[in-house]
């Protein structure tokens, strides 16, 4: 028989590489006799009793600052207790809980923010129904939401909180029905909850509607999503009938005008990378002929998108937006998202960049996270405004970049 | 073109072997794919892997259930469905990842975010890179292909085969080089080097114990259900266990769609609860 290669090996130290023994350790039972089998077994019993404990979460203290002089420096200062759990109720039926405790130091107030606090029903193997506060997501884009009018929070996103504060909860009603390649959403909102974004109390600059923060209106939007997977695709078909998540100038009585939307994706692989396109039409109802111009008017979306991985643990991934509005110039948004994860996955830094020739202005989000151990991560970064003009939506933030940190202890 | 030109001669080059030799080092390599990789038609485990530093400190633990399906029959890699869902530490609780790989072609992979709701379909990455946070690679879960290497066989003792692989496409990767120890009887790894480009050993994969399991129709598959992987570069090691290890239960292909990332299995959820 041939000699082992690379026998030379042998007279490396330990320190720079690992001996090369050719023969297998002896404590390698290859045997798989019944003895195996056994201990295998009683090895799996030990396992079965490890009890699971049902309480999960976190705290989190988070801090920033605001890069310009202002009255109050302080762009967030919190602390945060979240607790989360599901209780199966029978193998078909569970309770499923998440809630915020919040003392903003910022504002001066405390608070409980109920996330999660839905039940999940299947009362047919191919349906599953979900009631109660819940999150919900869908669509093809990257921090762009064409078809997704769930709310979000811009502000958090803003001053810096963790990406799932990104979505607010909705209380809804949503039916799942599903026959193998085909997929049925349907979302009812038992209340309609605008999108939250930056205010007075907390940022300068001229922001319209200051005071949309934590509303809820008694109004039912629907929003439906049909899919249908290929084989390396998905296809996607959206309505939605309801509000603008966005107030218009000019609503008194609700602030938010009535939209109805229509959209469809596609997302696949393309080369090495993932791409997608996601189109929409939003039709502003009480925008008649959209004549008026404090109301939204109507307009045809348009989403490209690509990502992929451009070196080991490297990746890049664009986004171009195009929006054709009625009686308005047309916009365009491109994005740019760079994320790089080193030390087997513990460091991860990232940046994400909103720009828009058509309302010159900018917005990019810088991260890093470091996952010390498994309890402990910390967070830190920066949020970085520009525009040329104050009335835009990334201009208006243009005197409130700033910088945070943070540091998160699971439980 | 070329690439035929290559496959022909490579074709040639194995035959070769395979007079030379009773059993050839491709076949042995493909064996040990089918006996760690493509046992049974489906399989259910709990994983569970612990992240240690050279002094043994605990650095990372990772707990997950893992679901398989192997589409169509015979002896040769096939297109699988994987399934991953992780229960433990809190931060990734919930998250899953569901892959289709696919023979030939590029893997469709997602990822879900329980805590945004949010269904991701993800990029095909570098698979000699780290899985979750640990020292065992991505590579190591869906298994590296046997048309990836060029497989030499070096040495044979009494219980096994011992094959040195070669990359045949140059990466970036530090790998030159690996060498694997294949059981004679159950063809299952008990050990595998891997080389750096200078010729020195980086990683090392050990089995540390093995069991034959018996599936639920009776037939029986001898399985690694513990090892250890560590890594010179790191200076850490992987422990990694597999309990609750079951075979063809019956898992459906069309399980191993959206809705198993929409809603994971409720018996997994619920086995964590």
């Amino acid at each position: 028989m041939t000699k082992p290669l690379y026998a030379q090996a042998k007279d490396n130290t330990e320190e720079e590489a690992f001996a090369d023994t050719t023969e297998i350790d002896a404590d390698i039972d290859m045997s798989f006799d019944n003895a195996s089998l056994e201990r295998y077994g009683k090895e799996h019993q030990q396992a079965k009793k490890d009890k699971q404990t049902t309480l999960h979460g976190f705290v989190e203290y988070r801090v920033g600052l605001l890069s310009k002089d202002h009255s109050q420096q302080q762009s967030i200062n919190e602390v945060r207790l979240q607790t989360h759990t599901k209780y199966f109720i029978d193998n078909a039926m569970f309770f499923a809980f998440k809630g915020d405790l919040l003392h903003d130091a910022r504002l001066n107030k405390s608070k409980l923010e109920l996330r999660e606090s839905y039940l999940f029903m299947r009362p047919h193997p191919a349906i599953d129904i979900k009631l109660g506060r819940q999150i919900v997501s869908w669509g093809t884009g990257d921090s762009l939401y064409f078809n997704d009018f769930s709310p979000k929070s811009w502000t958090s996103s803003f001053i810096g909180r963790g990406d799932e504060d990104a979505k607010l909860p909705s209380d809804a009603l949503r039916i799942n029905a599903y026959n193998n390649k085909h997929h049925l959403d349907l979302v009812t909102n038992l209340r309609f909850r605008p999108d939250e974004i930056p205010q007075g109390e907390r940022f300068s600059g001229n922001h319209k509607n200051a005071e949309n923060k934590d509303d809820w209106f008694d109004k039912m939007t629907y929003a439906l999503r049909y899919t249908y997977e290929n084989k390396d695709k998905e296809y996607s078909l959206y309505a939605y009938r309801g509000y603008w998540t966005t107030p218009s100038e000019s609503v008194p009585a609700n602030r938010y005008a009535r939209l109805n939307a229509y959209g469809a994706s596609v997302q696949g692989n393309l080369g090495k990378g993932i791409s997608n396109i996601e189109i929409a039409y939003y039709d502003s109802v009480d925008n008649v002929n959209n004549k008026n111009p404090l109301i939204n008017s109507s307009r045809f979306r348009t989403l490209v998108g690509y990502e992929q991985e451009v070196a080991t643990n490297f990746s890049v991934g664009i986004q171009a937006l195009y929006d054709r509005i009625e009686k308005q110039a047309d916009q365009q948004l491109y994005t740019l998202r760079l994320t790089k994860s080193m030390l087997q996955q513990t460091l991860k830094l990232s940046s994400f960049s909103y720009y828009s020739p058509t309302a010159e202005d900018s917005y990019t989000k810088l991260n890093l996270d470091y996952r010390y151990n498994d309890n402990w991560t910390l967070y830190t970064g920066a949020n970085i405004f520009s525009g040329k003009k104050k009335d835009t939506f990334f201009g208006s933030m243009q005197d409130n970049s700033n910088i945070f940190l943070g540091l998160r202890y699971h439980y | 073109m070329y690439q035929f030109i290559f496959i022909v001669l490579f074709a040639c080059l194995l035959s070769f072997n395979a007079n030379a030799n009773e059993i050839s080092a491709r076949e042995i390599i493909n064996k040990g794919i089918m006996a760690h990789y493509y046992a049974g038609r489906d399989r259910v485990s709990v994983g569970y892997m612990r992240v240690e530093d050279k002094q043994g400190n605990i650095l990372r633990e990772r707990r997950f259930t893992q679901l398989r399906y192997i589409e169509g029959s015979g002896n040769r890699e096939r297109n699988q469905k994987l399934y991953v869902y992780f229960s433990e530490p809190t931060d990734m609780r919930g998250t899953a990842y569901l892959v289709h790989k696919r023979i030939g072609g590029v893997d469709n992979r997602w990822l879900r975010l329980e805590k945004l709701d949010l269904i991701k379909r993800i990029a095909d990455t570098d698979k000699r890179t780290s899985f979750v946070g640990t020292d065992v690679l991505y590579e190591d879960i869906s298994g590296r292909h046997l048309n990836d290497d060029r497989h030499q066989l070096v040495d044979e003792t009494k219980n096994y085969w011992v094959i040195k692989s070669t990359p045949i496409r140059k990466t970036g990767s530090d790998l030159a080089a690996y060498k694997v120890w294949i059981h004679k009887k159950t063809f299952l790894v008990a050990k595998r080097l891997c080389y750096n480009h200078e010729g020195k050993v980086y990683r090392r994969f050990k089995t540390l114990k093995v069991a034959n399991i018996k599936a639920k129709d009776g037939q029986r598959f001898p399985t690694i259900y513990e090892a250890i992987v560590e890594d010179s570069r790191t200076g850490t090691k992987t422990f990694m266990k597999s309990d609750k290890i079951q075979y063809n239960v019956g898992l459906k292909p069309e399980l191993f769609s959206q809705r198993i990332l929409k809603v994971p299995p409720l018996a997994v959820i619920k086995g964590f609860n």
